[in-house]
This record gives C-alpha cells, structure tokens and sequence, in this order.
C-alpha cells in the first residue's frame, strides 16, 4: 500500500489546496475499490495495484483532469496576443527609427551595425516580455478581450485583401529601415569594424547628390507601407497599386543611377584590388531586380480570384 | 494495423500512433458518457459502483475519466454528494440533483433526435 501512498502524493502535489484532501481521500477509497475487486482474481497483488494505478494514468494526468484547464496564454487570447504582438513589435521598431534618425540628424549621433541591431534586439525582447507579461495576466485573471463579443462579418476585409508573405514584408520593413538611417548617416557602416574606419573609407560619388531627398521620400512612403500592411496582415487593393507605383519610382531612379558617372569613391590600400565602381552597379542592379520582383508580386495579388469562385 | 487516411487535413490531426477509428470512437463517445452517467446516478452510487455500474451496461470507463467527470458534474451543480462510510471505507456517493435531473431530461431528448438522425443519415439502403 505505500505504492498508492507515493501515487497520491505525486497527485497531491499537483492539486490546488481547496479540494486537495477531498480529491484524494475519494481517490484512495476508489484505488483500493479497484485494488479489492482486482487482487481478488490476481495471483500477484503487487502486479495488481501497479494495474490498478496504471488504468488510473499518470499522477500528472490525473491531476490535470480534476483541475480546471490551464495555459500559459490559452487559444481563447492566442490570436489576440499574436496581434497586440506584431502591433507593439511594430510600433517599438518604428519609434526606434524614428529615434535615431533624430539623434543622428540634430545631435550627429551615429552608430555600427552590430549596435544597432543589439539596440533593436533589446528593444523587441522588452517589447515582447511586456505583452507576453499582459497577456500571462489577462489568461490568470479569465479576462478575455474581444472574445466574449459576438461575431461581425462586417468586420472582415474585403474579398479581394490578399493574406501577405509575412517574411517578405518583414524583409522589405527592416531593408527600408536599414536604407534610412544609412542614407542620412545614421548608421555607419565604418563603425563595422573599427579597424576599417581608416582603410576603407567608401564615400558616395556627385551622382548621388540629386537623388537624396527623394529617396529619403520613397524609402519612408515604402516604409510607412509595409508597416502598414504589417499590422493589417493584408494586401489591400489601394496597397497593391502603391506598391507597384513606388516600386516603378525605385526602378527608374535605380536607372539613373546606373546610367550616371561616378557612384563611388574609394581611397587608401584597398583602392588598388577593389573596384569599387563595379560593385556599386552590381549592387543597385541587384535592388533593381528585387524592386521588379515586387511589382510581378503586386500584379500577381492583383490577378488573384476571389476565394470561393471558379479559378 | 490500418491506418485510414480519409483526407490529409484529417490524418493530419490524428498523432501516428493512434488509429483513426480509435480516436473517432473517443469522440464520439465523449458526449455519451455524461449522459450515461447522469443516468446511472439516478440511483446512487460511489465511484467504483458506478464504474461498475456502467460495465455491467456495457459501457466501460476508465478510472481516470471517470472519477474527475463525476466531480465536475458535482461541481456543475448536476449532482450531490455526500460521505458516508460503507465496509470500514468512507466513501463519497453522489446522485442526481434536481438540475440534473432536468438536464438529463433535456440531453436524452436530444440524444434520441440526434441518434435518429444519424441512424437514417447511415442507414445502407
């Protein structure tokens, strides 16, 4: 019998205090109900009360079953979280930007890439940590926002919303947040590795000069776009046509650039292997192509049939 | 041993180890087995006689389904219990409450029109 005083306590261990002793003496008295009833045909009693207990399940189980059902974040409040989620991860990223663009054009703040992104890491993980901490609180407390109200079909996007590529967007959102701050030399890419600070100082030709306020403007439209489709999770019509229009806007000044002189200047010992003038076009061709893939992904969208009807 | 694969979706949700038609019968069994007590706990019972009770039906339930289930229904208001001691055991006998009595009402009558239902549904011709 000390088996089943060891199962009980497995038990016990995992129920909540108010019904704790009642659930228990109930369970012993139907065990050893079972022990009798069994032990009687059974030639080994110990073999008898393993059975019994096995055909009772697992002392965690079993405790599960009597206790109410418990998640750390339940499916009641996992679409809401995954949405307050993506909104505050959004929403911290966009202030992070914004922050240092400011600092780096009032205050001539810059920053590397690894610090950057370690400053953005910090920022999405507190970001994180407090709506999975709300959340946790709202699931203890049985609140549930949103859910208790009944279901509006008016609410839905329109028939033609396409469900976007979250990493595509994702990409697109973090290339144009990149874009911007080095544009405006917030970000320095010399600070990558200090030790090229002086070596390899890469410096934008004339050519450039022209197209500087403008591209500040398509990046933030491009941004402030992918953001937005971000937090809706959907391409809406209206979205699809901005996409290919500033997209087309990316093609063609990406055209110009390859058609201009000089984009590049590089001084010091890496002048003589590097050429750097090559890598430069190669590069914007490279953003050129992924720009017209995104336009045949807009047009694509916009082709698509509405769900339900004859393809 | 068999495994149906009626459609992806549904093979899909059913883990390898554990046959379809098990775990279609699982489910299709647990809304019964509520009703089946409720019925059984007209005349009072404990845990074992119960279980028992049920066997002898032809309806077996296991240990760890049915001890909680019992209890929640307790809780749900559907049945009482009280501690009494029976063989030198005290043991705790439950029976149908004056809701449950009227939920039972309710779930047998729904029972029989969703067991016709079904019946003409599947009937082979």
């Amino acid at each position: 019998m000390e088996l089943i005083d060891r199962y009980l306590h497995a038990v016990g261990e995992r129920l909540e205090a108010p019904q704790r002793d009642d659930v228990l003496l109930e369970l012993r008295g139907a065990i050893e109900d079972e022990f009798d009833a069994r032990s009687a045909e059974a030639t080994d009693s110990d073999t008898a009360l393993v059975e019994v207990l096995r055909a009772f399940g697992a002392p965690a189980q079993v405790a599960s079953a009597y206790g109410p059902q418990r998640s750390l974040i339940g499916p009641a409040l996992y679409p809401e979280f995954l949405s307050a989620l993506r909104t505050v991860l959004l929403l911290a990223m966009g202030l992070l930007l914004a922050i240092c663009l400011l600092q780096g054009l009032f205050e001539a703040e810059t920053f590397g890439p690894w610090q950057l992104a370690r400053l953005a890491l910090e920022v999405a993980l507190w970001a994180s940590a407090g709506v999975l901490t709300v959340f946790i609180v709202l699931e203890r407390s049985a609140e549930m926002p949103g859910t208790g109200e009944a279901f509006d079909p008016r609410q839905l996007p329109a028939a033609s919303a396409q469900r976007i590529n979250n990493g595509d967007v994702a990409t697109n959102f973090v290339s144009e947040a990149v874009f911007l701050l080095w544009w405006n030399d917030v970000l320095v890419m010399q600070n990558w590795l200090p030790a090229f600070g002086e070596a390899f100082p890469l410096q934008l030709g004339a050519s450039w000069s022209a197209w500087s306020i403008p591209l500040n403007v398509l990046f933030a439209a491009l941004l402030l776009l992918h953001g937005s489709v971000l937090l809706r999770q959907h391409w809406l019509r209206w979205q699809l046509i901005a996409e290919a229009v500033l997209n087309v806007a990316l093609i063609a000044i990406g055209t110009a650039l390859l058609l201009a002189p000089e984009l590049v200047r590089i001084e010091g010992a890496f002048a003589d292997w590097v050429n750097a003038e090559r890598l430069a076009r190669m590069a914007i061709l490279v953003v050129i192509g992924l720009a017209v893939w995104d336009l045949w992904l807009s047009a694509r969208s916009w082709r698509r049939p509405v769900a339900g009807q004859a393809i | 041993m068999n495994k149906y694969c009626v459609s992806h979706s549904i093979c899909c949700t059913v883990q390898a180890d554990v046959p379809l038609l098990d775990k279609l019968t699982q489910e299709l069994r647990r809304g019964g087995i509520v009703l089946a007590v409720l019925g059984a706990l007209r005349q009072e019972h404990y845990g074992y006689s119960l279980r028992k009770a049920l066997e002898e039906e032809g309806l077996a339930v296991e240990e760890g389904t049915l001890y909680p289930l019992v209890r929640r229904l307790e809780q749900q208001g559907l049945l009482t219990s009280e501690w009494r001691e029976e063989g030198r055991r005290k043991k705790r006998f439950y029976r149908l409450s004056a809701d449950g009595t009227a939920v039972l009402a309710g779930l047998r009558a729904q029972w029989r029109a969703l067991s016709d239902s079904i019946e003409r549904i599947t009937a082979e011709e």
